[in-house]
């Protein structure tokens, strides 16, 4: 059984 | 060829150095100390970081997520190679070493 796939995404983080 | 902005599938990448990683619930959160931003690389970008702890081709990463996840080919390859070329722009990872 594979896994669902999710768009790879890079967030940059307000700190 | 598949291509997006630079990196194409036979790129070779590599973690960047100088960088803090640590998981939180889950998802891969980085510190990069060179450029004091902090960065969510979220599940799926953790899992591709995990593949680059040593020099591998973008092709192999696609080959390794599609074994898997449920993904066509083509989509696989485009969004890895759009995430990777965040990752080259903020600096975070080292191409063709």
């Amino acid at each position: 059984m594979k896994k669902t796939w999710n768009q790879p995404m890079l967030e940059t983080l307000d700190v | 060829m598949n291509q997006i902005d630079g990196l194409t599938l036979s790129n070779t990448v590599v973690q960047g150095q100088g960088n803090i990683v640590t998981d939180m619930d889950g998802e891969k959160v980085m510190l990069s100390v060179a450029k004091g931003k902090y960065f969510n690389l979220g599940l799926m970008g953790g899992e591709i970081w995990e593949l680059i702890t040593t020099p591998t081709s973008i092709t192999d990463i696609v080959s390794r997520l599609l074994i898997d996840y449920d993904v066509e080919k083509e989509v696989c390859e485009q969004q890895v190679l759009s995430f990777l070329n965040q990752l080259q722009s903020e600096g975070l990872i080292e191409t063709n070493v």
